[in-house]
């Protein structure tokens, strides 16, 4: 027998390790960015039937959010405004632009719009609305600058670890009450941001649970 | 010591009559051992292995049939009812996980305490644990329920945040079988290195030759490779045998830590170790007495005494298993909890009471009949218990799960276990599935371990007869050398000779053997293997990875990493309180630890071997001489000394190898 492999098949062994080893990062890095809610989820952001602008609305009329989401302070959902509410304004402003077609179309029909449900979370969690927001917990904390967004989008993961982040360490992210719909307020950062959110669990006896049963009921 | 002057021939001396039984009969050489064990491989499959592997191949089949039936469907599909709900899938997990713990035990523990038959039944038994194994992880895979949230039970960094509870049982179950699949697999690998050189060195079609030496990683056969391997072996074999016992013991705690009268003992562990290497050896016997018969050759390596073993062996944990029951018994009775003795009672005398009758008389009374030798010497009497005591062991794990579960604390929900057909389904599967998995090793495989049954041969049949005509080969003009090779015809010439060697100055030499040669060490002067260093550092590296990952997902954050907000980092620390237990529950957390460290020990020995005797080495210019590369795996022993060597001169060198007895010198080249 002579050799089954020429001599630069000595060569081989290592660059097949390295091989492998660059592979199964890559798999590793690939399976860590894309496989989670924030890649899957964040960006999220649909066509609505109506190209309603949130920063016309918020930051250039001055809305408040709870104008439309009026419920956001007592009900466990937040709720998407009716074509009454729309129609209160739009019955005279903009009434016969053409991008609010289904809005009067809804007027006259009475069926109501068919927004395009952006935040999602599943059936097993439960989730209120109320509970956060009475506790300094600002709509800007999950979705976002919205005062400035043309098109809403989905801003942050949702993920549990998410969750979690602010349920376990609420000091990061609480801010004072009459903030919480202030889209535009800058918090203060660092050490400021941590004293001053001690300061509001200590006033509010805020103390979010990291039980299972808190959200999976 | 004067006084002890006269002494009587070594025939005559008590030595001789107090001699072992020889373990491979008939004198047998080397160069046999290699046709035989190979000659299952390479020559065509008979008929009756033909037929065999269809019949169980379609029994095999009916475990992808029924597993897609309930996924898609439902587990409602299995016999499960209140308060029933370990059924038919958990006792065939744990009647496969424990047959497993026999071929780990021959291989690990067996070659601590010496016992040399072990080296002609390891293979199979190897093998037969691996398959064993994993017909066990079918049954947990797929109860479940939703088979594709499976990876819940794996450590890995996740957007959940939600770590595994470290300190139940059920996860201790998936690190030990994980673990002793992983850790098996590869022990039987190590194990089958030098064999599939064997295959490699025999066949004559170039793809099967560069498969198989991809396959044994480019073995040489050189004592240097021989002196980590053997090293490594024990190594793995340490740490197996570790396994042998925890397996079983995490398996039983999963009954043992629930409340289930019946299963709340602390005798488990120890039960279900006797059980499992009980009902082990009986899969072995079952195995091994038809794989004699089909291939008669074999039996001159598989011999009465093989056979003769294992009967004491299931004699003596049949025993002991008897022992356990009766304890179970007493007990219960002098416990006075009335729940435990009304689970007894109804074990014995309630509707399921021929199990535990199977099980006491299958398991306990049958094997009494190895007392006898005739029993004990004859392989089909020895082969139908063996099968009998599978079935009482199967019917011991239904005593113990489903009778005890059946009648509990509250009587109104008491209700008679009924498997259904998807059940059976899955069971039969699994055993058709077992054993088509051991008919396809034994065509692809070598099934016993050539190597190490060499070192059971007598003396004089490991020699050789060569010619001393050595033919006269001058390398090519302008053809590099690489040495200078010579064949001795034995281990004990190979000896004296590399000691000369290495007595003469030489430096760049090795020598190459079928097997490892005691004593070559000293001849060559090796230092001791640093193999054992690395297994050291490997397996701590293992339990400190262990320790990180259970302390930092079970406490709170510590105070230090408070500037961190969100992100992983964050997700590693969860806090909670399960079963009642602190943060940090040290007890708990043993299995898992334990595991880890044996799975990177194990790990790193094979990579130690491997890297310190730089094996993945597909081009070896000894291979150049054809010779060596015909016999180094089979009977021949070599010599070679490299050109590099400052000594060497092939004149000079030539004649110090002829005068140490080589034969057949040869220039080999580059």
């Amino acid at each position: 027998m002579a050799n089954l492999f020429g001599k630069a098949a000595n060569q081989l062994p290592p660059k097949i390790v390295v091989g492998i080893l660059i592979i199964g990062a890559l798999t590793v890095a690939g399976i860590a960015y894309y496989f989670t809610p924030k890649y899957t989820r964040v960006g999220y952001m649909p066509k609505q039937p109506i190209p309603f602008d949130h920063s016309l609305h918020v930051t250039g009329l001055g809305l408040d959010c709870r104008f439309c989401h009026s419920f956001v302070e007592k009900s466990g959902f937040s709720n998407i405004p009716t074509t009454q509410t729309c129609m209160s304004c739009h019955r005279m402003v903009k009434a016969d632009s053409p991008k609010l077609a289904a809005l009067r179309e809804s007027w006259e029909t009475g069926e109501p719009v068919r927004w395009v449900r952006v935040y999602q979370l599943p059936d097993y969690v439960y989730f209120d609305h109320s509970a956060h927001v009475n506790r300094g917990v600002s709509c800007f904390s999950c979705h976002g600058e919205v005062n400035l967004m043309r098109t809403v989008y989905h801003k942050t993961p949702l993920s549990m670890s998410w969750c979690l982040d602010c349920h376990r360490n609420p000091e990061y992210f609480l801010r004072p009450q009459e903030k919480v719909f202030d889209l535009g307020w800058q918090a203060p950062t660092g050490r400021q941001q941590i004293e001053m959110g001690k300061q509001l669990i200590e006033q509010g006896k805020i103390n979010p649970s990291d039980n299972c049963s808190a959200c999976h009921r | 010591m004067a006084a002890v002057k006269e002494t009587v021939g070594r025939e005559g001396s008590g030595r001789a009559a107090l001699a072992r039984p020889a373990l491979v009969l008939n004198e047998r050489e080397a160069s046999w051992v290699n046709d035989a064990v190979c000659s299952v491989v390479e020559q065509p499959a008979p008929f009756w292995w033909w037929l065999a592997v269809i019949a169980f191949g379609l029994l095999a089949g009916a475990v992808p049939l029924v597993v897609v039936y309930f996924i898609s469907t439902g587990l409602g599909v299995w016999g499960l009812q209140s308060p029933v709900f370990w059924g038919i899938a958990i006792l065939n997990f744990v009647f496969w996980i424990e047959i497993g713990h026999a071929g780990t035990l021959i291989s690990a523990i067996l070659l601590f305490t010496r016992q040399r038959w072990r080296n002609s039944v390891n293979r199979a038994a190897e093998a037969m644990t691996i398959f064993a194994v994993l017909c066990a992880a079918v049954f947990p895979l797929f109860h479940i329920g939703r088979q594709w949230m499976f990876w819940y039970m794996v450590p890995v960094p996740e957007s959940y945040a939600v770590w595994q509870n470290f300190r139940g049982p059920l996860l201790w179950d998936e690190f030990a079988v994980g673990t002793y699949f992983t850790v098996s697999c590869l022990f039987w690998y190590f194990g089958l290195l030098p064999d599939i050189a064997s295959l490699r060195d025999r066949t004559t079609k170039l793809w099967k030759k560069r498969l198989y030496h991809v396959l044994c990683w480019g073995w040489t056969g050189s004592v240097r490779v021989w002196h980590h391997y053997e090293a490594g072996y024990l190594c793995i074999a340490g740490v197996v045998s570790v396994l042998v016992i925890s397996v079983a013991s995490v398996v039983s705690t999963d009954f043992a830590t629930t409340l289930v009268p019946g299963w709340h003992t602390t005798i488990f562990p120890p039960d279900f170790i006797t059980g499992a290497i009980f009902s082990g050896f009986a899969m072995i016997v079952t195995l091994l007495v038809p794989l004699r018969a089909a291939y008669p050759r074999l039996k001159d390596m598989i011999t009465p005494k093989h056979l003769d073993n294992m009967a004491k062996v299931l004699l003596a944990t049949g025993s002991l298993v008897g022992y356990s029951y009766l304890i179970e018994l007493f007990m219960a009775w002098y416990g006075a909890n009335p729940f435990e003795r009304y689970t007894f009672l109804n074990r014995i005398t309630g509707p399921d009471r021929f199990t535990y009758f199977a099980m006491f008389g299958f398991n306990v009374i049958l094997p009494q009949i190895f007392w006898f030798r005739r029993c004990r010497s004859h392989p089909w009497i020895l082969w139908t218990a063996s099968v009998l005591i599978n079935v009482g062991m199967w019917f011991e794990r239904y005593s113990i799960i489903v009778v005890s579960l059946e009648r509990d604390f509250l009587p109104s929900s008491w209700r008679h276990y009924l498997p259904t057909w998807v059940d059976w389904g899955l069971f039969f599967g699994s055993v058709g599935l077992f054993f088509f998995l051991f008919l396809l090793f034994l065509r692809v495989l070598p099934a016993l371990s050539i190597a190490e049954i060499k070192t059971l041969l007598g003396k004089p049949e490991r020699k050789r007869h060569l010619e001393t005509a050595t033919k006269e080969s001058a390398p090519n003009p302008g053809e590099q050398i690489y040495g200078l090779g010579a064949e001795f015809s034995s281990e004990e010439e190979l000896r004296q000779a590399s000691e000369e060697t290495r007595k003469k100055g030489y430096v760049w030499w090795d020598a190459y053997a079928p097997y490892p040669i005691h004593g070559m060490e000293r001849a060559m002067q090796l230092s001791k293997s640093r193999v054992s260093f690395f297994v050291l550092m490997g397996g701590l590296l293992g339990l400190v990875t262990g320790i990180a990952m259970v302390t930092a997902t079970s406490i709170p954050r510590p105070q230090f990493l408070e500037s961190f907000t969100t992100g992983q980092l964050q997700g590693l620390f969860y806090a909670t309180v399960v079963q009642g237990k602190p943060y940090f529950s040290l007890p708990a957390f043993v299995p898992v630890l334990l595991e880890l460290t044996i799975l990177f020990a194990a790990f790193t020995a094979f990579l130690a071997v491997v890297l310190l005797s730089r094996l993945p080495r597909p081009y070896h210019p000894v291979w150049n001489w054809g010779e060596l590369a015909r016999r180094a795996t089979n009977d021949g022993f070599f010599l070679v000394i490299e050109a590099r060597d400052p000594l060497f001169s092939p004149t000079e060198s030539r004649q110090f190898l002829e005068s140490l007895g080589g034969r057949q010198i040869t220039m080999i080249s580059r």
